[in-house]
């Protein structure tokens, strides 16, 4: 531990910011036609949102899941527009928040290991750049609002069809309430070497976010997203229903990852769908730490032949919170294939709960499936959940399931100490082992900061 | 109540998804009620009316999985009786008889695969039997067959006193509605083993109970090929240290048959040992639902629990969804579950189709092996007739 840096403010930091704009609390259709206004949207979109609403004021809360009976819409602001302008280049964005995301190291992260990054503080954009060499590739990387002016017939062929606002209540919240986000197109056979990149910040008590990511990769083109998400934390509950569509075309390759940190007064009430078509991947890397209380299952529909989805995850689950994640993964053509490598830490009283589904349709012949759920429980104050659906629907199918829940073994920690290393070390070790399928995905700036995360939630739980 | 699922953890809890409901025509009343109690003692009478009014007011759950939006409900068959056979070392009384079965009864109350079934076979049983085992040779066979198109209901209890051991079989047969509930008490150091052999019923509910006392024993056999619908549902409370409880399943499905089974160890005790183990077959349009929720308390250290299912579907329209649980409070403990659904492995086939045998004989003598080591305990444990019944429902000339 005493090699990582310890630094909890970074991602606890208040920025003092004045909002051109902040809608009233509460939810109702002249708030959506603020929001809707302050956006100069097309009326296309308008009409959209006010769909979505009806559909979000007629439909009842998700019957399975985290209990969300106190969460309060009346009392989340929609929509907050900081007074910024949203800028090309770091140093236009304005000194506090800037150093917001310096703290986090996205701009230095940028220069180094990144193709484009969207930052996002509240319900807008403040900064958006992709490499020059990409943008005359063809290759878009835009914040949605920008996107939904410039390439409006893209974006509408495409928003919201994935997910369709009916799939469950928070999709059409969602729906009528979106704000930011990013959108990206890969044309085909375009291959961005290296991730983009949107950073969500939530700076306001009381507040929703709820940024809506879109991405369209043509055939045999591919790309990697990150998406990271922080907040400071307030005495009041924050809610965020973000949205990530991703359309993988033939032969194309998707690899979305996130590092979700929201902070533990945050409702996490988010959706993930890839639609995979033929010959296609997608790859989900998740790291699931923040948060009160969170629901997300990302969800991958093998539509084409041949296309396949790979998901790890790793859900930390410390005091204070109730994360029920998971995958779901649709089989719905032949030669489809799958893996789910679900892992889970719980401690200091924590509530880790996977809950998965894989359903092989029956035009599924010789799908192939795994689904794998690990659970560490590093004391017994927390409780860890593993509850995999697996719908087989035809007789060519290849399916195995295996969970396994346990805790750290003591002859592992007292190897450890006999060679040296502390007990907390030896126990940061083994965690680190537990998790290191997933880090390794990451790039390593990245895999840094999920340590130093492991490490500073571990010291403030055992040490 | 023993509620079948309960989702909480320090001040959180979760959602628990209840099911819509809806009520058949003509569901059972009073003029049911009153048949069935006409000689039964006056508590009794007094405990079950008590629970008319719940059972009333409640429709029949309109599972997701299940075809229960078809359900008809028979008319109810008040004088049908179990047949009793072999019985040893035990003692065997009317049900409504007993007033210490009846405080079993109140000590054991639950949920089920749904109250519903549960408050059916207690307020509309007429014919049920209370069991004690009186020594360490306790046996007993009960068979009930269906006669036409009528409701069979039927609630059991079983106490296996401190010490003793009690081997049951249960078999049933062919009915058009059966609803069956039996509540098994294992004091402590008691040992029980269970075979049930549910087959060609067309609509099946059973729901059983077992509470373990402190080192008691339980295994249970479920052999199942149902007609329409088989919904069996098994709850194991470790109440004390040292239990050990095993539910080890088979079934074999044709035509559009569904098996619906859901199997729940409670380990709530320090030392228990819990297993549940599924294999099934499914042919044609045949369906399953294999559930299994092993659950582990806080302070239940060194729990052993796990659980395992294996599906063969045997056609393109098949159908086997398995949902194995982990529900964990307590981390010195090893929990595991496995799963695996697909097809037979081709070259055991072809292997045994180049030794002469044709396509059907090879695919049943396949099908056998699935089920062969569960058939050779049941062998070890009952006797070789049984095994012979068991094998002949599971991969009899039917299939």
């Amino acid at each position: 531990m005493t090699n990582l840096e310890k630094n909890e403010d970074k991602f606890d930091m208040r920025v003092n910011v004045k909002y051109r704009k902040r809608t009233t609390p509460g939810l109702g259709p002249a708030i959506i036609r603020e929001i809707s206004e302050a956006k100069d949207e097309p009326k296309w979109m308008l009409e959209h949102r006010l769909k979505c609403l009806e559909i979000f004021q007629s439909w009842h809360n998700p019957r399975f899941g985290v209990d969300i009976s106190d969460l309060d819409l009346g009392k989340i602001v929609a929509y907050l527009r900081p007074d910024v302008k949203k800028a090309h280049s770091w140093d236009e964005v304005p000194e506090e928040i800037r150093e917001a995301f310096e703290k986090l190291g996205i701009p230095e992260a940028e220069q180094k290991v990144l193709a484009g990054v969207g930052a996002q503080y509240d319900s807008e954009a403040v900064y958006q750049n992709i490499k020059r060499e990409l943008e005359s590739l063809g290759v878009i990387f835009l914040d949605m609002e920008t996107a939904v002016r410039q390439y409006p017939n893209l974006v509408k062929t495409y928003f919201m069809q994935v997910v369709k606002p009916t799939l469950h209540k928070y999709a059409a919240l969602h729906g009528a309430v979106w704000s930011g986000g990013s959108f990206v197109y890969v044309p085909k056979g375009v291959k961005v070497s290296l991730p983009l990149q949107g950073y969500f910040m939530m700076g306001a008590p009381g507040s929703g976010q709820f940024e809506h990511t879109l991405i369209v990769a043509e055939e045999e083109s591919e790309v990697a997203y990150i998406e990271g998400c922080s907040a400071p934390r307030y005495n009041v509950l924050n809610l965020h229903a973000g949205m990530v569509e991703i359309l993988v075309k033939p032969g194309a390759k998707v690899k979305y990852v996130t590092i979700q940190n929201w902070s533990k007064n945050t409702y996490n009430l988010n959706t993930k769908v890839a639609v995979v078509e033929k010959d296609g991947t997608i790859e989900w890397v998740s790291g699931s730490f923040g948060s009160m209380k969170t629901m997300l299952y990302p969800a991958s529909i093998l539509k084409g032949p041949g296309a396949s989805s790979s998901f790890l995850s790793i859900t930390y689950a410390g005091k204070g919170q109730h994360l029920d994640t998971g995958a779901k993964v649709i089989h719905a053509a032949p030669h489809t294939s799958s893996i789910v490598d679900a892992r889970s830490i719980s401690m200091g009283g924590g509530w880790a709960f996977y809950r998965g589904l894989l359903h092989i349709t029956r035009e599924a012949r010789d799908a192939k499936a795994s689904v794998r759920c690990s659970s560490l429980m590093l004391d017994n104050e927390s409780r860890a959940d593993t509850l995999p659906i697996i719908e087989v629907l035809n007789n060519e199918a290849d399916v195995g399931h295996e969970a396994r829940i346990g805790r750290i073994s003591e002859e592992q920690v007292y190897y450890l100490m006999t060679r040296g290393l502390s007990e907390m070390q030896a126990r940061e070790l083994i965690v680190r082992g537990f998790f290191e399928p997933i880090s390794r995905e990451l790039p390593i700036e990245y895999a840094v900061e999920l340590n130093r995360l492991i490490a500073l939630e571990l010291e403030s739980s055992i040490g | 109540m023993e509620k079948t699922i309960e989702l909480s953890h320090e001040d959180f809890k979760a959602v628990v998804p209840s099911p819509e409901r809806f009520f058949v025509e003509h569901d059972f009343g009073v003029e049911e009620f009153e048949k069935v109690v006409r000689d039964t003692s006056p508590l009794w009478k007094a405990y079950k009316a008590s629970l008319l009014d719940e059972y009333s007011t409640l429709g029949f759950p309109a599972w997701k999985r299940s075809k229960l939006a078809r359900l008809e409900l028979p008319t109810l068959e008040s004088g049908a009786g179990i047949e009793i056979r072999e019985a040893a070392g035990v003692n065997v009384v009317k049900l409504e008889e007993s007033r210490e079965a009846l405080e079993i009864v109140k000590l054991t109350d639950f949920e089920g695969s749904d109250r519903k079934f549960v408050l059916q076979s207690t307020v509309f049983n007429a014919s049920g039997i209370f069991v004690k085992s009186e020594d360490e040779r306790g046996m007993l066979t009960l068979k009930v067959r269906g006669r036409g198109k009528k409701a069979l209901v039927f609630h059991n209890v079983f106490l296996v006193r401190r010490g003793e051991k009690l081997k049951v079989v249960n078999l049933f047969e062919g009915a058009s509605y059966a609803s069956v509930l039996n509540r098994y008490v294992v004091e402590e150091g008691g040992e029980l083993s269970v075979l049930n052999l549910r087959f060609n019923n067309t609509f099946g509910f059973t729901n059983e109970l077992y509470k373990l006392g402190s080192q008691a024993k339980v295994t249970v056999y479920n052999v199942d090929k149902p007609q329409d619908l088989h919904a069996p549902f098994l709850m194991a409370l470790f109440d004390s240290e040292g239990a050990e409880c095993v539910f080890k399943s088979g079934f074999t499905a044709l035509g559009t048959a569904m098996m619906d089974a859901m199997y729940v160890l409670r380990h709530r005790a320090t030392e228990t040992r819990g297993k549940v183990e599924g294999s099934g077959v499914l042919f044609d349009a045949a369906a399953s639902v294999f559930r299994g929720n092993i659950e582990i308390a806080k302070g239940a250290v060194n729990t052993e629990t796990g659980e395992s299912i294996n599906v063969v579907l045997l056609s393109p329209q098949a159908r086997a969804d398995s949902i194995p649980a982990l529900f964990v409070e307590e981390n010195e403990v090893t929990a595991s579950h496995a799963a695996t659904v697909g097809a037979l492995k081709e070259e055991g086939l072809y292997y045994l189709m180049s030794r002469g045998l044709d396509v059907t004989t090879a695919i049943r003598l396949v099908v056998g092996g699935i089920f062969e080591p569960m058939l050779q305990e049941i062998g070890d444990i009952f006797g070789n007739k049984w095994q012979e019944v068991a094998g002949n429902v599971l991969t009899g000339a039917n299939t």
